[in-house]
């Protein structure tokens, strides 16, 4: 028996022997003859099982509501933590060299991560919501795109100057690539942001 | 039908665009695996069929690279490729449509000079 059922069945006996109390002290005038009307007492038998039956339901849907949120939420984190990693590095680019393959994985990953979750929570979704969560995966798919773009397409020809280069799988962003690519990242972050707020409305 | 895999027939971890920009690049994919086979497959007039799926990613310059520059650098029509071609892609099908961009690209980039 868990602490909750213990406090529940403590707090039922307790308001029991509080209405006994407050009835000896109180005269509301009416008496108890000692007979009940066995319809009367099914009827509040059924009365009190229907209540609690219906109680336990509604706090069991609600509970499952809160998870499948949380579930979403974490999943929506997951792709937060990938785009939050290739954020890290491109800030660190100038400490430390980034790897082209390594640029180019982490992409495919996210955006792999992106498609999974987001096609699962529409599948789940209806009327509104749907329509709103497939409003910011679109926007999510072309930024995703321009991040793809701006992180791995490397020139054809041989004009200078170029934003990125690549020598020996060792990636060089310019300047201005570097904050084409921040700017992007912190789009698809307050988008991401957005559809937390949608699922959290559920 | 002829089948070539990326991740099987060439690298699990392809580069980017040249072979100076570090190993596996999208040219060395196209001269040694794509292009020889491509010519093959519309010799015995048979299907190519590339699986893009088992990679650890495929960088934009790579597919652009291996797949405009059937057309930029190896001079296959963009029609032939079109009806030869057969793209795979389970994993992520925005690789498909992003190929097919950078063939519509170079065909079009091709007839304007």
């Amino acid at each position: 028996m868990n602490k909750r059922t213990i406090i529940e069945i403590v707090v039922g006996v307790l308001l029991f022997i509080g209405g006994f109390l407050v009835k000896s002290w109180i005269e509301v005038g009416f008496k108890f003859n000692g007979e009940v009307n066995i319809l009367d007492a099914i009827t509040l038998i059924v009365t009190i099982i229907l209540g609690i039956y219906i109680a336990k339901i509604l706090e069991k849907e609600v509970q499952d509501k809160r998870i499948e949120k949380d579930m979403y939420l974490a999943k929506i984190g997951e792709i937060e933590n990938f785009i939050q990693e290739i954020e890290k590095l491109i800030n660190n680019l100038h400490a430390s060299s980034i790897s082209y393959k390594q640029i180019v994985n982490m992409e495919h990953r996210c955006r792999r991560k992106r498609n999974s979750i987001f096609q699962y929570i529409m599948g789940k979704a209806n009327g509104k919501m749907r329509k709103q969560l497939s409003e910011y995966d679109n926007k999510l798919k072309t930024d995703f795109k321009d991040l793809r773009q701006m992180l791995t397409q490397t020139s054809a020809c041989d004009e200078e100057p170029k934003d990125v280069i690549v020598e020996n799988d060792v990636v060089k962003y310019s300047s201005n690539r570097t904050s084409e690519i921040l700017s992007t990242i912190d789009s698809v972050e307050n988008e991401l942001l957005e559809v937390r707020v949608i699922i959290n409305n559920l | 039908m002829i089948t070539i895999s990326i991740a099987k027939d060439f690298s699990r971890i392809p580069g980017a665009r040249y072979p100076k920009e570090g190993d596996f690049s999208g040219q060395e994919f196209r001269t040694n695996v794509l292009c020889p086979k491509l010519k093959e497959a519309l010799k015995n007039n048979e299907k190519l069929q590339v699986i893009l799926d088992g990679t650890a990613g495929l960088g934009t310059s790579f597919l652009e690279e291996a797949f405009g520059g059937l057309i930029r650098h190896d001079h296959i029509s963009y029609e032939d490729i079109c009806k030869t071609l057969v793209l795979v892609s389970d994993e992520d099908d925005e690789y498909i449509d992003e190929i097919n961009e950078y063939l519509t690209a170079a065909n079009e980039q091709k007839d304007n000079n």
